[in-house]
C-alpha cells in the first residue's frame, strides 16, 4: 500500500515537471536553441551568408586548422583565460563580502544598495568615458596623481594606452560595473537563510567574522556556486566594454575571444570562421562550467 | 546585551558604512557624469580635468529630446517591451524552476546541461543566422523579435532553480499529503517564499530587456518601433559626437529602472521579516 | 456518394477562391518597393517627389544612426535581402564588392547611358572592383587645414596660403603652441586618430603596393609619415595620439572649442559649424588646401574620401533601386549640399551649390570652393587595391603601440609588410 503510492507520487511529480518545463522547453528550442545550433553547425562549414542558409558546404576541421596559427584567435584565448581568472574570483569575493555589509553592517542600506547597482544601469558610453578620463595616461590623470603624490610612484602606468596595464583596467572596471549584478542576487538568498542559526551561533558568543565564515558561506553554497558559474560565463562572453575602450588594443593586448568572433564575422565577413571560434569558446566554458558543477556536487554529499 | 557591547557594535556598523559608502560613490560617479553632461553644449562634453557642475547650463537638451524628436515613442516601445518580456519570463521561468528545483523527472541533469549550455554562446555569434531564421518566421520587425527569446531565458529559469531549492522540503511535503496541487504549493507556498529572488529576476530581467542593444538594433529598422537604446543612438552624426543629448535621454531612460529598483527593495526586507518566522 | 459529392464541391470551390486571391494580387500593378537606410539622409520633400514622377516605386525611407554598429547592421540585412538600397562610407565598399555582397551595375550603368567618367570623375576610383562598377558616389568628404583666425591674430602667425608646404605648416604649428604656453595650453594643431588619418600628407608621394604586387609600406613617404605624427605629438605641437583616445576628444568640438589653432578635418567639419546650438562658437574660421608634403609636390592639394549608395545582391529590385539611386544623385545635389555634405555629381558643381552647402556656417562661398574646386590635386589615405580593407586595419593594428610609445618603428613597418603580404600571397 504505502509503495504504491510512493511510485505514484512518482509518477505525478513527473508529469507536472514536464507540464510545468512544457512553455519554457518549447520556447527554448524555438528561439534560442536552433539559432545556436545554427551558429555552431556552421563553425564545420564553408558558407557565404548571400546564398542564405541552403548553400553550405562541409569542411570538416579546416576552420579549425586555421586557428592554429592565427595570432589573433590565439592571443584572445590567452587574455580571455587571464580575463576570468581576475575577474571571476575578484568579483564574486567581493559581491559577497558587499552583500554581507550591506544585509547586517551598515547604515543606510537601500541608497546604498541602489548606488551600488547604479553601474550596472549606467549607460556604457558614459562609463567608458568616466573610466578612461580617469586613468588617464599622464601623470595629470585622476588616478595617476594619487600614484604619483601619495605612493611616489615616479612613473605611472599609461593605463588603457599601455599593452601592459589595458588589461588590468578592464578587469578593474568589469569587477566595478558588474559588482551590483551578483550583489543583488546574493542578497536576494541571503534574505532566505534561517535565522534560528544566526541566533544560536550569536549565543555562543560567536563574533560577526566567525558567523559570516562558519554560517553565512556554508549556507550561501549553492548560491555562490550559482555566481561563479555565472561570472565564468559572462566572464568568456566580455566584448562590449573591451570594444568601446581599446578595441582590443594596443594590438592585440587586450583582444578577447568574442571581439576576434566579431572581427571575423563582420570585418572580413567569414563567418564559418567566426562559427568555428565560437565553437572552441563554447567547448572551454563547457568544460569549466562542468568541473564545477562536479566540484559543487562532490561538496554536497 | 551591555551598552559598552552596543557602542562597539554601532562604531563597526559605522566603518562598515564608510567602507561601503566609498565605494558606493565611486559607483555613483558615471551617473553624476551623464546628468551633467545632459546640462551641456556638446562643445563642452569632453573638458579635462572632468567639471561635473556645467560652466553653461543648456537646458535645451531635455527639451529637444523630449519635443522635437521621436524619444517618447521608443520610450513607450520599450515600455512595451519590457513590460511583455518581464511579465511573461516570470511565468514562464518560475515553472520550469519548479520543475528543475522541487520536483523528480527522467532527463533533468540532461536538460538542465543544456539550458546551461545556451548561455555560453555569445548574441554576437548568433545574430546572424539568427536573423535569417527570424526572417523566416516572419518576425523581423516585430516588437515579437524583442519580447519572444526574452520570455525564454535561461538565466532566469537557473536563478529560480537556485531559490526554490533552497527552501526546506519539510515544508511542501506537508501540505502535498494534506492533498494540494503541485501548482498550489507552487503558487501559495513557493513563490511567496522565493519572493526576494522573484523581484531579483524582475529587476535584472528589466534591466536587460531595458538595456538591449544589439536585438533592436538589428531586427527593428522603422522607427516607429524602436526601443530607446537605439533611438537614442539617432543624435548622433557621422565624425561627430551627441553625448549631450544621449545623455539626456538616458538619464530620462533610467527612471524606470531605479524607480523599480528602490520598489523591490522594500519586498526584500518585507520577506526579510517573514521568512525569519518561517525558516 | 452524398459525402463524396460534398467534399468535391468544397475542394473546387476552394481551389477558385485560392486561385483568385492569389490573382488578384499581383495584377492590381501594386508599385515596387525599394527599401532605403541611410544615416544622412536629404529631405523627405525630395524622396516624396521621386515618388510622384515613379508611381510604380514606392520609397520605403530607414533612418539608422551614425555611430560605428551601422555596418553591422547593414550588413546583416544586405545578406538576408531585406534592403535595397545600401549606403557605403569610405572603405566600406572593396571589401563587399570583393565578397559578393553587392551587385554588379555594369549593366545598368550601360542600360540607362550613365557616363560614369564625366558624372563623377576621380570619385570613381572608390566604387569600382577591376573595371566594374558595385556602387555609385554618392557624397564626398575632403580634407583641408581649417584655422581659427582669432587665434592666428592674437598669435601673431600669418594665414596659410594654398602653397604651403610641409615645412610652412609645422612652423605655425610650433609658433602657435608656443603661443599657447602662456595662453591656456592651445596646441598648434590637431590630427585625429581614425585609422590611416596619418597618411594624409604622405599620401601625396607614397605608394602601397611594390610593382609585384605587394606591401610598399617600407616607402620612405610612409616612413616619414608615420613619424612625423609621432613628432608633433611628442612636440606637443599637437593633442598626442593617446591623450586623444583617453579623453575620448572629437575634432569638431575641440577645434570649434578653441583648443587649437588648426585642425585638420574632412568637410564634415562645415555641417558642424552650422549646427550653433550644439557648437556654439565666435570666431572666423579660415579654411586652407592642405600643405604640400615637400617642395617637389605641384598644385593645390587635397585629400579626399568617398560614400557611395550600392545594391546588395539580394536585392529582387536592382533595376528599380538603381533608378531612385540615379535620380536621387544626379538630380538632388542641392538637396544633398544643403545637408552640409559634399555631392559627388560633378555637373552640378556651379556657386549656387556652393552656396547651399555653406548656408548656416559663416564660412563664404568663397572660401568654400576648395571642397568643389575640380583643379585640386585629390589624393587618399585609404588604400585600394587587393585586400585593401584588410590593409588599413592592419596598419592601424600595429601602429598604435608605436604612437603610444611602446615599439619601435622598425618593428612595427616589419610586422605590417609580413602580416600583408602573407595576405596579399594567398
Amino acid at each position: 500500500m504505502k509503495k504504491k503510492k510512493r511510485s505514484e507520487i512518482l509518477v505525478n511529480e513527473e508529469r507536472t515537471a514536464y507540464a510545468f518545463l512544457l512553455p519554457s522547453l518549447i520556447g527554448t528550442l524555438i528561439f534560442v536553441m536552433v539559432p545556436i545550433f545554427i551558429s555552431l553547425i556552421l563553425g564545420f562549414t564553408k558558407w557565404n551568408p548571400i546564398k542564405g542558409l541552403t548553400d553550405i558546404e562541409f569542411v570538416g576541421l579546416a576552420n579549425f586548422q586555421r586557428m592554429v596559427s592565427d595570432e589573433r584567435v590565439l592571443t584572445a584565448i590567452v587574455n580571455n583565460i587571464k580575463y576570468s581568472i581576475f575577474y571571476v574570483p575578484i568579483t564574486i569575493g567581493l559581491a559577497l563580502l558587499l552583500a554581507e555589509l550591506l544585509n547586517k553592517l551598515v547604515f543606510g542600506k537601500i541608497p546604498l544598495r541602489t548606488m551600488i547597482f547604479m553601474p550596472y544601469i549606467s549607460s556604457l558610453a558614459s562609463i567608458a568615458v568616466v573610466w578612461m578620463l580617469l586613468f588617464y595616461p599622464s601623470a595629470s590623470g585622476p588616478i595617476n596623481s594619487i600614484l604619483v603624490n601619495v605612493f611616489k610612484i615616479a612613473d605611472p602606468p599609461k593605463w588603457f594606452t599601455s599593452s601592459k596595464y589595458a588589461m588590468t583596467g578592464i578587469i578593474a572596471m568589469s569587477v566595478w560595473h558588474d559588482m551590483g549584478y551578483y550583489v543583488v542576487i546574493i542578497l536576494a538568498n541571503m534574505q532566505g537563510l534561517s535565522q534560528e542559526v544566526y541566533e544560536s551561533a550569536a549565543m555562543d558568543g560567536a563574533n560577526k567574522v566567525q558567523t559570516f565564515l562558519k554560517i553565512t558561506i556554508p549556507m550561501l553554497k549553492n548560491t555562490l556556486f550559482f555566481c561563479l558559474t555565472l561570472a565564468t560565463i559572462n566572464s568568456f562572453k566580455v566584448f562590449d566594454q573591451v570594444n568601446i575602450i581599446t578595441e582590443g588594443g594596443p594590438r592585440f593586448a587586450t583582444t578577447v575571444l568574442v571581439q576576434a568572433i566579431y572581427h571575423y564575422a563582420f570585418k572580413e565577413f567569414n563567418f564559418s570562421y567566426a562559427s568555428a571560434i565560437a565553437v572552441v569558446l563554447f567547448i572551454m566554458v563547457f568544460t569549466v562550467t562542468y568541473l564545477q558543477r562536479r566540484l559543487e556536487k562532490k561538496l554536497s554529499v | 546585551m551591555t551598552i559598552p557591547n552596543k557602542i562597539k557594535s554601532n562604531l563597526i556598523r559605522v566603518f562598515a558604512t564608510i567602507i561601503v559608502a566609498i565605494f558606493a560613490l565611486s559607483c555613483l560617479f558615471p551617473f553624476l557624469w551623464m546628468l551633467s553632461t545632459s546640462f551641456k553644449f556638446e562643445i563642452d562634453v569632453m573638458e579635462f580635468p572632468i567639471r561635473l557642475i556645467p560652466k553653461n547650463w543648456n537646458f535645451t537638451n531635455y527639451s529637444k529630446v523630449l519635443f522635437e524628436s521621436n524619444f517618447p515613442t521608443y520610450y513607450w516601445n520599450s515600455i512595451k517591451v519590457a513590460f511583455f518580456s518581464v511579465a511573461g519570463q516570470l511565468i514562464i521561468t518560475t515553472l520550469a524552476a519548479y520543475a528543475f528545483g522541487r520536483l523528480r523527472f527522467r532527463g533533468k541533469e540532461l536538460l538542465y546541461s543544456l539550458y546551461l549550455a545556451t548561455m555560453i554562446i555569445p548574441a554576437q555569434v548568433i545574430i546572424l543566422p539568427k536573423y535569417l531564421y527570424f526572417s523566416k518566421l516572419g518576425l523581423t520587425n516585430t516588437h515579437l523579435a524583442l519580447i519572444l527569446p526574452g520570455l525564454f531565458s535561461v538565466f532566469g529559469v537557473m536563478l529560480m532553480r537556485g531559490a526554490f531549492e533552497q527552501i526546506p522540503f519539510e515544508i511542501t511535503e506537508a501540505a502535498y499529503i494534506d492533498g494540494a496541487s503541485h501548482f498550489r504549493i507552487f503558487y501559495q507556498l513557493i513563490l511567496p517564499l522565493a519572493k526576494p529572488t522573484v523581484m531579483t529576476l524582475l529587476l535584472i530581467a528589466f534591466t536587460w530587456s531595458w538595456n538591449d542593444y544589439i536585438n533592436p538594433l538589428i531586427f527593428i529598422s522603422k522607427d516607429s518601433l524602436l526601443t530607446i537604446t537605439v533611438g537614442l543612438q539617432k543624435f548622433s552624426d557621422e565624425a561627430s559626437t551627441s553625448y549631450a543629448l544621449i545623455m539626456a535621454g538616458a538619464s530620462l531612460a533610467l527612471i524606470p529602472i531605479i524607480t523599480i529598483f528602490i520598489s523591490a527593495q522594500k519586498h526584500f526586507i518585507q520577506s526579510f521579516a517573514s521568512s525569519g518566522i518561517k525558516g | 456518394m452524398k459525402k463524396i459529392v460534398l467534399v468535391f464541391l468544397v475542394i473546387v470551390i476552394a481551389s477558385f477562391a485560392a486561385g483568385t486571391v492569389f490573382a488578384a494580387s499581383p495584377a492590381a500593378q501594386e508599385p515596387v518597393t525599394i527599401r532605403y537606410y541611410d544615416w544622412d539622409m536629404v529631405d523627405v520633400s525630395v524622396i516624396n517627389r521621386f515618388m510622384e514622377e515613379n508611381p510604380d516605386i514606392k520609397i520605403e525611407l530607414f533612418e539608422i544612426a551614425a555611430n560605428s554598429d551601422r555596418t553591422t547592421q547593414l550588413d546583416i540585412l544586405a545578406m538576408s535581402g531585406d534592403i535595397d538600397v545600401m549606403p557605403l562610407a569610405d572603405g566600406d565598399q572593396s571589401i563587399r564588392s570583393e565578397q559578393g555582397m553587392l551587385a554588379n551595375l555594369d549593366e545598368l550603368i550601360a542600360k540607362y547611358n550613365i557616363d560614369m567618367e564625366e558624372s563623377f570623375g576621380i570619385y570613381n576610383e572608390w566604387v569600382k572592383s577591376g573595371d566594374s562598377y558595385y556602387s555609385i558616389p554618392y557624397r564626398t568628404s575632403k580634407t583641408a587645414v581649417y584655422y581659427n583666425k582669432r587665434i592666428f591674430d592674437q598669435a601673431g602667425v600669418e594665414y596659410p596660403t594654398s602653397d604651403w608646404t610641409l615645412e610652412d605648416y609645422k612652423a605655425k604649428a610650433a609658433a602657435i603652441s608656443e603661443w599657447g604656453k602662456s595662453n591656456g595650453g592651445v596646441f598648434g594643431t590637431y590630427s585625429h586618430t581614425y585609422a590611416n588619418e596619418w597618411a594624409i600628407l604622405p599620401a601625396q608621394v607614397g605608394k602601397w603596393y611594390t610593382e609585384d604586387g605587394l606591401s610598399n609600406i617600407k616607402d620612405p613617404a610612409w616612413v616619414e609619415g608615420l613619424k612625423l605624427r609621432k613628432e608633433l605629438d611628442s612636440t606637443g605641437l599637437q593633442m598626442s595620439y593617446s591623450e586623444i583616445k583617453a579623453s575620448s576628444t572629437v575634432i569638431n568640438s575641440s577645434f570649434l572649442g578653441e583648443k587649437e589653432g588648426m585642425a585638420m578635418a574632412g568637410s564634415w567639419l562645415v555641417r558642424d559649424m552650422k549646427k550653433t546650438d550644439k557648437f556654439p562658437f565666435d570666431f572666423e574660421v579660415g579654411i586652407c588646401s592642405l600643405p604640400r608634403w615637400d617642395e617637389s609636390v605641384e598644385g593645390i592639394r587635397g585629400n579626399y574620401s568617398v560614400s557611395a549608395l550600392g545594391i546588395p545582391e539580394t536585392s529582387k529590385h536592382k533595376e528599380e533601386a538603381f533608378r531612385f539611386i540615379i535620380w536621387l544623385e544626379m538630380q538632388n545635389a542641392d538637396a544633398i549640399a544643403a545637408t552640409g555634405n559634399v555631392p559627388c555629381y560633378l555637373p552640378a558643381y556651379n556657386d549656387e551649390l556652393i552656396e547651399t552647402f555653406v548656408k548656416g556656417s559663416t564660412l563664404t562661398t568663397e572660401q568654400a570652393k576648395f571642397f568643389f574646386d575640380t583643379n585640386v590635386i585629390l589624393t587618399t589615405n585609404k588604400v585600394f587595391g587587393k585586400e585593401g580593407a584588410s590593409y588599413v586595419s592592419i596598419i592601424n593594428e600595429e601602429v598604435v603601440p608605436y604612437f603610444y610609445d611602446e615599439v619601435e618603428l622598425e618593428e612595427v613597418l616589419d610586422n605590417i609588410e609580413k602580416r600583408v603580404n602573407e595576405l596579399l600571397k594567398d
